[in-house]
């Protein structure tokens, strides 16, 4: 993806974007936007600021690759042989402790309309008695890709920089305390933020209500999770599908974090179209179901009957159980802090498994993943596996 | 017109008597108070002073408990001997009374009958019953049209599907040349998934008329998506297609080309699919749904590159809070109710110099006070 299509993604989520007063500005020299990256590589980042600069580090596709102290900000790194779509990223960071980032992405060379994703990443949490594991190396890691054994060639804990959707019901169901308290629990994860992660706020009915790019920024995010007059039914599937097709563009790690009260009613994608974008997308999906989720029952609307309705609900715990992510159900809005809260410390203590798998044919079908550690008690949540396209 | 018959008034006495309610006991409601304070309310509603309304709904609050049926029971017998009183005078005045009734029962409606479920089904039934008594007595084809409205009116303001459904075909019985009831009929078994009822009735509202298709396009989409439901797609797409493109650009015409497309896509004839979403995005420019939808299409048949060019497209349309279209779809027509309303509002205003007529002159200049009507 280009510059030029990362600021136009930028301008479908960014309504009112406010620039925030910056101490330290920096800006991606090296590479170009568009341009094919292999081999050997200039990085190169232009920085000005009000104070002194103590780092640049450098990223591509969420993982560091390397950092400069002193200028010119500059390193060269070896980008290896695939020809695949690269997303940069470069964070300055100032002696007081601020920073700022910029990103581009970088196109492969066009061969024909498949995106090669061949590296796998995997994020697993790994809980024993219902807390997270955290001690673990490579070692204790086994990953099954459609049933033979992988060779992991990255393994990180969860420090990895992340691209969260903030994707909230702002139906008329929420209307007053519950969407109240679900912008102050939005806050909190922006909160939570380093300045390396970036996240965009979607406000969704049966219609986008508001919405802001991906973003470091947290002025940005916080004036859209400020305040929503909450109004009309809700699309799950249509802005879930929204929300995965936007990260599907984006390397490195990538959450979409729904908040709704109950299941889909004004769609015209159908949950099936989500789960198959999803398996494409590799998102992690967290859904924090307020009460319970238990508006599913004996639902009927005139879009679907209950048994659709159903249908579609049990499809949507499929997306999200299959993605690694989990459903978090809670039945008090203020429990909605701590279940955002909840969310980004548990995608901060995931590890972090990379693989080229060996049984890639890019035909479309379906593959499976296990991930097995070599612990015992242990129980591991991953995604089930993914769309080989 | 203006009826007064001691006969005619005497018949509809008997039938208010008839409703069966068992007789009040053991409940402190002084019945001759509780007629005083109703022929306030209705005086104030003759004077043309819509805060009768809130007046009925305190008054009726007050008195009717959810924990003690007899409460109701007592209420309706004092409401039907001032209403019986009334109407021995002019049987007009029941038109204005099931107007005063429904609105009481819309206040309900829209602001929640939480702990007033048995006042707001009094006002429904009394609404429901003064429509029929004057359809029965009036007994002109004139008064059964009005009394259709009158029906067809509460029926779209009722909160509960079944009654709605009872309401829509009644009104509808009652004038069958008026073809909107039976959409709401339609939209009612719709919403509860009865889709083969919904395209009953649905097709009873194009045989009905051959205008009506082009008079309720809402129906001819209806229409479509539910025999979609039934397995009857080749039907559904015949019935989409040209409502997708005919002017004007209208949400069913949006709504029409989404579903279009949806149909197609889920048959896997993905360019079948990019066609309708392509042609229907020059008529809707702005719709982030289809420009979603077309991503979607794009997507299934294995065109990612250039799905995420149409994705990029969104850029210029950004959110749209206007578009409440499926919103729309998934409640009854607003046409239900301003149709009605058309009818209702003028006929109802009209007979209130009856109404004011045959309270007396006394009754009928009662003032509101703080506390309420004064009594």
């Amino acid at each position: 993806m280009s510059r030029g299509r990362a600021l136009a993604v930028a301008f479908l989520l960014g309504f009112g974007a406010v620039a925030a007063e910056a101490a330290i500005q920096v800006r991606i020299k090296s590479p170009a936007p568009g341009q094919p990256i292999f081999g050997p590589t200039e990085l190169a980042a232009e920085v000005v600021g009000s104070e002194p600069i103590a780092r640049v580090e450098f990223f591509c596709g969420g993982r560091s690759v390397g950092s400069v102290a002193t200028p010119p900000y500059q390193l060269t790194w070896n980008a290896g042989e695939q020809n695949i779509p690269r997303e940069f990223r470069v964070v300055a960071y100032g002696a007081s402790g601020s920073s700022a980032s910029d990103a581009l992405t970088t196109e492969p060379v066009q061969i024909d309309e498949r995106l090669d994703l061949e590296l796998q990443q995997l994020y697993a949490t790994v809980l024993r008695d219902r807390q997270r594991v955290l001690n673990l190396d490579p070692n204790d890691f086994e990953v099954f890709d459609n049933g033979q054994r992988q060779e992991l060639v990255a393994f990180d804990r969860g420090e990895l920089p992340l691209s969260a959707i903030l994707l909230i019901d702002s139906s008329e169901s929420m209307r007053g305390e519950r969407i109240e308290a679900a912008l102050v629990g939005a806050r909190a994860f922006v909160a939570g933020m380093r300045p390396i992660d970036q996240a965009s706020a979607l406000l969704f009915s049966d219609r986008l209500m508001a919405s802001t790019p991906l973003t470091s920024d947290s002025a940005v995010l916080n004036k859209v999770l400020t305040h929503i007059e909450a109004a009309g039914g809700s699309a799950v599937n249509d802005y879930l599908f929204a929300a995965l097709k936007l990260l599907e563009s984006h390397q490195g790690r990538r959450v979409v974090v729904l908040l709704s009260d109950g299941a889909d009613i004004h769609s015209v994608l159908p949950m099936a179209e989500v789960l198959r974008e999803s398996r494409v997308s590799q998102a992690l999906i967290y859904w924090i179901a307020l009460d319970d989720g238990s508006k599913r029952k004996s639902f009927t609307s005139a879009w679907r009957n209950w048994q659709t309705n159903d249908r579609e609900f049990e499809q949507l715990e499929k997306a999200v159980d299959e993605s690694g992510g989990r459903i978090v159900r809670i039945s008090k809005t203020e429990d909605l802090t701590s279940a955002f809260a909840g969310i980004l410390q548990e995608l901060r203590e995931q590890y972090a498994l990379s693989y080229y798998s060996t049984s890639n044919k890019n035909d479309g079908r379906w593959h499976k993943v296990e991930v097995r550690v070599k612990a015992s008690g242990v129980r591991v949540r991953t995604r089930d596996g993914y769309i080989d396209y | 017109m203006v009826v007064q018959s001691s006969r005619t008034a005497s018949v509809l006495l008997s039938a208010f008597l008839s409703f069966g309610l068992p007789s009040a006991q053991a409940v402190d409601l002084d019945p001759t108070q509780l007629e005083g304070r109703y022929r306030a309310v209705v005086g104030l509603w003759a004077a043309g002073d819509p805060r009768a309304i809130d007046e009925l709904v305190r008054f009726e609050s007050s008195t009717i408990s959810d924990r003690d049926p007899k409460t109701r029971e007592i209420l309706h017998k004092a409401e039907q001997r001032v209403i019986s009183d009334l109407a021995a005078v002019d049987l007009e005045v029941l038109v204005p009374l099931s107007v005063l009734h429904q609105e009481a029962y819309r206040h309900y409606a829209l602001h929640g009958g939480i702990g007033a479920a048995q006042v707001a089904t009094h006002d429904r039934t009394l609404a429901l019953d003064l429509a029929l008594l004057y359809k029965k007595y009036v007994d002109t084809p004139a008064a059964s049209a009005l009394a259709s409205r009158l029906i067809a009116r509460l029926a779209s303001v009722s909160t509960d599907s079944f009654q709605a459904a009872k309401l829509f075909q009644l009104a509808s019985e009652l004038d069958p040349k008026n073809g909107l009831p039976l959409l709401g009929l339609a939209t009612v078994f719709e919403k509860n998934g009865n889709y083969t009822d919904a395209v009953a009735a649905l097709e009873r509202l194009r045989k009905l008329d051959p205008e009506n298709s082009k008079k309720f396009p809402e129906g001819t989409l209806r229409l479509a998506l539910c025999l979609a439901r039934l397995d009857r797609r080749p039907e559904a797409v015949e019935l989409l297609a040209p409502l997708a493109q005919a002017p004007p650009a209208s949400w069913v015409g949006l709504l029409a080309a989404q579903e279009l497309a949806r149909i197609e896509q889920e048959a896997r004839r993905f360019e079948r699919a990019e066609k309708v979403l392509r042609a229907a995005l020059l008529r809707f420019p702005r719709s982030a749904r289809l420009t979603l939808q077309l991503v979607s299409v794009l997507d299934s048949r294995g065109a990612q590159q250039e799905a995420r060019s149409v994705l990029g497209t969104l850029a210029e349309i950004g959110a749209d809070p206007s578009d409440d279209s499926r919103y729309r779809y998934n409640r009854l027509s607003e046409d239900l109710f301003n149709d009605a309303e058309r009818v209702v509002e003028p006929a109802g205003r009209e007979r209130l110099p009856a109404l004011a007529s045959s309270l007396g002159p006394a009754a009928a200049m009662a003032p509101a006070t703080e506390e309420g009507v004064a009594r």
